[in-house]
């Protein structure tokens, strides 16, 4: 890897702040698509509106609807690895942005059937059965409609935390999958049953736009786009290498690997040609970045999933999205960084540590393991010249102190609050973490984290 | 545990968003429910003092206005009473996606005086619909006094069966 001077270092300060303007763009411009959205609704309220309880009902229930409708496709574009949002916001937080809308949009679906079904009582004095079939046979293209709201309902449960952690990572994505379809089938009855699209062209050219727009987004970055860097590039299992208890290794070779753009810290998305690998992609981080040829992740074999990835054959063909992940030494702008590893966090900032010391800095490692045993790629961390490595080996119960903790941090790097810090690790210890710096006066835009989970 | 809720918390605040331009909608709709009536009070008086002055346009408003009925009572010479009688004549039956449509027009001689609905559609949607389009519908053609009239924005369906249908008695009359 070819030594990175001082000048680039100067560049990056911009990218930080560009990264928290992008966001703060990317907010904006979500907030105004629901205005346009109460807008298209306020023009479609006729003059002649008469208002009653159930029209009014009914109206709520048509603007739940169509915000619903909105954020939707909000979700799906934030998600759909579109290269200006990746920069802007970098996929860890959009992926959470997603999980948040996802619970708006699943309370607005329900909203929506609640208030229309109310609404129709009121106005024909039905009662709740009743009135929801008579709506389903009434509006036209209900039964699609039906079929993918009680997806979208299956979808956001099985999301919901705690039925998530009942689950397989794949049955979990592949039901997520489903969500494609559902919002296929729910599309038409908006078009062809809602009150503010029949008869207002406008609309109706403003919402088929949005949607088409939003397939094409998929289509292009989550199945074009990929398909032709898999061909490109023709990614194979080289190698599985044990690291530790509970880590390996898997090394990979292709073709212009290096012109792949993956920078040290950053993330892909793996599916291997292999038996009980093609039917779901995992995200893996980068623990050395391409060179020579090959390119190497390190896993901690946490899922079913990862635990089967000892079992790959060399030669097994594998698929990469990506890279993804703002998690990169582009985001340092101080001279002393610290890097906190955790588990299989190890793997990124390990990557991270060898850009780091080839520019030049000398950043120290705190590594976290329950035992030495557990320790990965500790022998190659302490060959790099100028990286401090430290293993804090043991469970907290066991220390009697927690070693990320005020208190022990504070005696470690008493002047804390001018370094920088990366943490990579389980969501426990990055908490831990992160709360220490901050109550040890490091500020929030030094402190970059990544999670280690996509779900 | 902020991260958490975050999606609810959205929910909510979506919905208090929501209830506030349905509030705002319907209290703007109130506004210029009223004032269109207070405007259309002002203008049948101002139209009132300015047919008074301008005797031109008062006149050849007369013309325009005797040429029909001229034609109107050769045409109702077999019945004495010529211009004054009231006709009911029932329209075609216009079939639209959601169902089929029927009106029935009273004449007082050639001039349409009333629109009724015999027949909508009878799901509860164009019940709604209907139930706010054809008064307006009924307005246009009597003040339009052809089937020549605007549609009903959000009741596009409605309003084309209607002038169909309408047309229909026109033509048989």
């Amino acid at each position: 890897m070819s030594a990175i001077t001082a000048p680039r270092r100067m560049v990056i300060r911009g990218t930080a702040t560009r990264s928290r303007r992008g966001s703060a763009t990317v907010r904006v411009a979500l907030a105004l698509g629901l205005v346009g959205v109460l807008l298209m609704w306020w023009l479609a309220v006729p003059a002649t509106f008469a208002v009653t309880p159930a029209s009014v009902v009914t109206t709520m229930g048509e603007l739940a609807g169509m915000l619903g409708g909105y954020l939707v496709c909000a979700q799906l574009l934030l998600i759909a690895r579109v290269p200006w949002f990746e920069n802007a916001v970098g996929l860890d937080r959009l992926v959470a942005w997603h999980r948040s809308l996802g619970t708006s949009v699943i309370l607005l679906i329900v909203a929506h059937v609640v208030l229309l079904v109310a609404g129709g009582e009121l106005f024909d004095q039905k009662t709740p059965w009743p009135e929801f079939v008579a709506i389903l046979q009434d509006y036209p293209d209900m039964l699609t409609a039906l079929i993918g709201t009680i997806a979208f309902v299956v979808v956001g449960l099985t999301s919901a935390r705690w039925i998530r952690s009942l689950l397989s990572y794949e049955v979990w994505y592949w039901v997520h999958v489903t969500t494609y379809v559902a919002i296929f089938l729910t599309f038409f009855h908006q078009l062809s049953g809602g009150a503010h699209f029949v008869g207002y062209p406008v609309n109706r050219v403003l919402w088929i736009v949005l949607y088409l727009g939003t397939a094409a987004a998929v289509l292009t970055w989550r199945f074009i786009l990929p398909t032709a860097d898999a061909w490109r590039h023709r990614m194979r299992v080289v190698a599985v290498v044990p690291e530790s208890e509970g880590t390996l290794s898997v090394w990979f070779s292709g073709t212009h690997l290096h012109t792949r753009g993956v920078r040290a810290g950053n993330f892909m998305s793996f599916r291997f040609l292999a038996w009980g690998h093609l039917g779901t992609a995992h995200p893996y981080s980068i623990s050395r970045v391409p060179a020579d040829g090959y390119l190497r992740i390190t896993v901690g074999e946490l899922g079913d999933h990862s635990s089967r990835l000892r079992d790959l054959k060399p030669g097994t063909l594998a698929f990469a999205e990506g890279p993804f992940g703002q998690f990169t030494a582009d985001h340092a702008s101080r001279q002393q960084v610290l890097l906190i590893a955790g588990g299989a966090g190890i793997g990124p900032i390990r990557a991270l540590a060898e850009e780091l010391v080839a520019r030049g800095l000398q950043p120290v490692l705190i590594y976290r393991a329950h035992s030495a045993a557990h320790l990965a790629l500790l022998a190659e961390l302490q060959a790099m010249p100028g990286l401090t490595v430290v293993p804090v080996v043991g469970r907290r119960a066991e220390l009697g102190y927690d070693p990320l903790g005020v208190g022990a941090m504070s005696r470690f790097i008493p002047d804390l609050h001018d370094w920088e810090a990366f943490l990579c690790g389980p969501e426990g210890m990055a908490d831990t973490a992160e709360s220490t710096l901050r109550s040890l006066r490091m500020p929030r835009r030094f402190i970059h984290r990544e999670e280690l989970s996509m779900s | 545990m902020r991260r958490k809720w975050r999606g609810t918390i959205l929910f909510a605040v979506i919905m208090v968003v929501m209830g506030a331009t349905v509030g705002l909608r319907l209290y703007d709709l109130g506004e210029t429910q009223t004032t269109a009536s207070a405007s259309s009070t002002t203008t049948t008086t101002s139209g009132g003092t300015t047919s008074g002055t301008s005797t031109g346009s008062t006149t050849t408003g007369d013309a325009t206005a005797t040429s029909p009925s001229a034609t109107a009572t050769p045409s109702a010479t077999p019945s004495t009473a010529a211009a004054s009688a009231t006709k009911t004549i029932t329209g075609a039956v216009e079939q639209n996606r959601y169902g089929s449509f029927q009106v029935q027009v009273t004449f007082s001689g050639s001039t349409i005086t009333a629109v009724q609905v015999l027949q909508s559609p009878g799901d509860r949607r164009s019940q709604e619909i209907n139930q706010q389009a054809t008064p307006i519908l009924e307005q246009e053609a009597i003040a339009a006094q052809s089937a020549n009239i605007d549609t009903v924005s959000g009741a596009t369906y409605t309003s084309e069966s209607y002038m169909q249908s309408l047309q229909s008695a026109i033509d048989q009359l």
